[in-house]
């Protein structure tokens, strides 16, 4: 009896070690370096946004300060107070260069092409037309120069009547304009990267938090076996939606897995009970015989009794292995073949095999089929034999002597045919009518024990009925007694197969 | 002794009954439903009642608890093709003497329901004494001193019962009610008959006797002279 059950933990051991040799990518882990990952790409792009616009920004400033520069060095031309149309410049009010490291660099030319003042050698590529500016490289540091030609000399000198022109080139170091460039970017990234640490270790506790409720549940489903079906999903409540349907789903399933699970040790441990019962009869009986000497006739008697015994046991294990082979059928589909069968003959070949105990019993069995042409059913005649034997044996043996018992074929319509065994027995009481087709059924043993029954031969036709598709209940008649109603669905081909009969 | 037997099991029923009533001598009443097999259990007749679980109507855990919940003493030998460690433990713990499962072995369930039996009239060896008689409860065999003294089955059955009840006046009643079952008819003047056959085999040649009448009341087995 333990063999089952045995079975069926070694299946669930089985799945678990399935489950944890592979490896399994961690919900937490994809869902915080997706973030991240995000996160990243934007830091990236947001760095490099700023660093442009710093750069922009920068060397528009720098080119307003270096023109200024120029215009402040051209501010001090000056005319000569000797000779005025001639120029001098004065150096000691020359800006301080911007970069301290780096002097600025310029020069001054007249117009006749003569360099008036000059400070550092300017690249002879650095002069642009006016206005414009040159990007160049002085002894590897970069600098970056403006041309300011043909300028007026902003000194005024009255009664000059051209005021004197030149041109001027000043260049300055663009050293520190990248290192604040650089710098900007640093932080940006810097400050960015900082909070993106925090965002994660946030998300890392707040992510394992919203999965804590999928860990319970596995950890409850995990605990489920076949000696603990409790259940727990962790409370409903706190649940977030997209679990719900999930809690609700293993809940279905282990409610089915459990019912057919019990049903499957019910059925094993009654078939158990039934079989030892059996053997406690046959071996009681035989060493009750062996117990001392006997006479010839004694022993005579009680082999008869060992063999009937033996029919019994047979017979019950005949039920048992009818019954699996139809249980089999549900879990492969039905037999394809089928022969297509004539109900009126399986319900003839029936009556007759119940006819003995019917004789014994005093009852009558009449069938009644008012269908002009024979209908036809999908299924092994046998099969429909066994099923209408068994329901004829339950209502002759509840049937009051001198009663009749009624077998009645009638086509219902929607090609199904109705099959109805009535008797005016006691009737079934009405909380046991759910129950009849149960296997090993309890509810009133005295009616299957002591009418040689074991329970099973309902079963057997709920099982039979159901596999060819059709349905089977118990009714209580109006008048008195039970009608056991049995509908399968007609052969499709009937009309076919029945219209050269007709002809 | 007067068993009942409780058991929907026609064929298995009649054999342990024969049994019983073979190789014990006990008289062996059944039912063959709980209803019925209550209905006699709280009767008191019987000496051990051995009942089986799956019953019709009443299920033998219901008869146990009902019964003692009476407070019936008789002593229940409980028959279970169930032998789950649960079911038996909440058998013994309500108020069941023993148990067997199916298929058992007929001489262990003849053996335990004689401890029973015996343990019933708080008596714990299987040979009972009364001065020098002897009665081997086993093998059924009787001796006075140092000699046999042979027995019919009937007049062991009496022995028997007035034995484990020792000292004390068993009406004619009550004898009446428990060396037979419900199939034999019952003549008040059949236990005058065994008692006197009785007396004679175990008593006659004895200077000490043992099978007493005690007028208007009934019998004694005891070792004194006063009420000879």
């Amino acid at each position: 009896m333990d063999m089952p059950c045995e079975r069926t933990v070694n299946i669930a051991e089985q799945c678990r070690w399935q489950m944890i040799p592979e490896r399994h990518f961690s919900l937490t882990g994809r869902i915080i370096a997706t973030v991240i990952g995000c996160q990243l790409l934007l830091i990236t792009a947001l760095t490099a946004a700023a660093v442009a616009y710093g750069r922009a920004q920068l060397r528009k400033a720098f080119d307003e300060s270096l023109e200024g520069r120029a215009i402040s060095t051209l501010a001090l031309v000056r005319y000569s107070e000797d000779r005025p149309p001639d120029l001098t410049f004065d150096p000691e009010l020359t800006p301080p260069s911007s970069d301290p490291l780096h002097k600025d660099l310029f020069e001054i030319r007249q117009s006749d092409g003569q360099i008036l003042a000059q400070s550092g050698s300017v690249p002879s590529g650095a002069r642009r037309s006016h206005g414009n500016y040159a990007n160049l490289d002085v002894a590897g540091v970069p600098y970056r120069a403006v041309t300011l030609s043909n300028v007026q000399v902003l000194d005024t000198e009255e009664g000059l009547k051209s005021p004197a022109r030149v041109t001027v080139v000043y260049a300055a170091s663009l050293l520190p304009v990248q290192q604040n460039l650089a710098e900007l970017g640093l932080s940006v990234a810097g400050t960015s990267l900082l909070l993106l640490l925090l965002a994660s270790a946030l998300m890392t506790w707040g992510v394992r938090r919203m999965l804590a409720p999928l860990r319970e549940l596995a950890e409850q489903a995990g605990a489920i076996s076949v000696k603990n079906w409790n259940f727990r999903s962790p409370g409903k409540a706190s649940l977030p939606r997209e679990l719900v349907t999930l809690t609700g789903a293993i809940e279905t399933l282990l409610k089915r897995l459990q019912d057919s699970f019990r049903q499957q040790r019910d059925f094993t441990s009654d078939a158990a009970h039934e079989l030892k019962t059996s053997l406690a009869i046959l071996k009681s009986a035989l060493q009750s015989l062996l117990q001392r000497p006997r006479s010839e006739e004694e022993y005579h008697t009680g082999l008869e009794q060992l063999l009937e015994d033996c029919a019994r046991l047979e017979d019950l294990l005949g039920r048992m292995l009818r019954l699996a082979r139809i249980e089999r059928w549900a879990e492969t589909g039905l037999p394809e073949n089928l022969p297509a069968t004539e109900l009126h003959s399986t319900c003839e070949a029936a009556i007759s095999r119940i006819f003995a105990l019917a004789h014994e019993r005093e009852v009558a069995v009449e069938l009644i089929d008012p269908n002009p042409e024979p209908i036809y059913v999908r299924a092994e005649p046998e099969d429909l034999e066994v099923v209408w034997v068994n329901l004829l044996e339950n209502a002759v043996r509840y049937s009051p002597r001198g009663s009749k018992v009624l077998v009645r074929i009638q086509q219902n319509g929607a090609g199904t045919t109705r099959i109805s065994v009535e008797d005016s027995g006691p009737g079934i009481p009405p909380e046991d009518l759910p129950h009849v087709f149960e296997r090993f059924r309890r509810g009133d043993q005295s009616r299957a024990r002591s009418t040689g029954g074991f329970g099973l031969g309902l079963a057997i036709c709920k099982a039979f009925v159901t596999a060819y598709g059709g349905g089977i209940e118990a009714l209580p008649r109006p008048t008195q007694g039970t009608e056991m109603r049995v509908s399968l669905p007609m052969d499709s081909h009937q009309t076919t197969m029945s219209s050269p009969v007709s002809i | 002794m007067r068993v009942l037997l409780v058991e929907d099991e026609k064929r298995l029923a009649a054999n342990i009954a024969r049994a019983l009533h073979e190789s014990a001598g006990y008289a062996v009443d059944v039912a063959e439903d709980g209803q019925e097999g209550y209905h006699l259990a709280s009767s008191g007749l019987y000496d051990l009642i051995i009942l089986d679980l799956m019953l019709p109507k009443l299920s033998g855990q219901e008869l146990l608890t009902r019964l003692r919940k009476h407070e019936h003493d008789t002593p229940v030998l409980v028959l279970t093709a169930r032998d789950e460690k649960d079911s038996v433990v909440r058998l013994l713990n309500s108020g069941a003497d023993d148990y067997l499962a199916k298929p058992f072995d007929l001489g262990e369930f003849l053996a335990r329901a004689k401890v029973l039996v015996r343990r019933g009239k708080g008596q714990r060896s299987p040979v009972l004494s009364v001065a020098d008689l002897h009665i081997n409860t086993v093998e059924r065999a009787v001796r006075r001193g140092h000699r046999e003294v042979a027995l019919t089955p009937m007049e062991y059955r009496l022995l028997e019962y007035l034995a484990h009840r020792p000292r004390a006046v068993v009406s004619k009643a009550e004898l009446l009610e428990h060396l037979y079952d419900y199939n034999w008819e019952k003549f008040s003047n059949v236990i005058e008959v065994y008692v006197s056959g009785l007396r004679r085999k175990i008593d006659i040649g004895h200077s000490v006797k043992l099978l007493h009448t005690v007028r208007g009341h009934g019998y004694a087995l005891r070792a004194d002279r006063e009420h000879s």
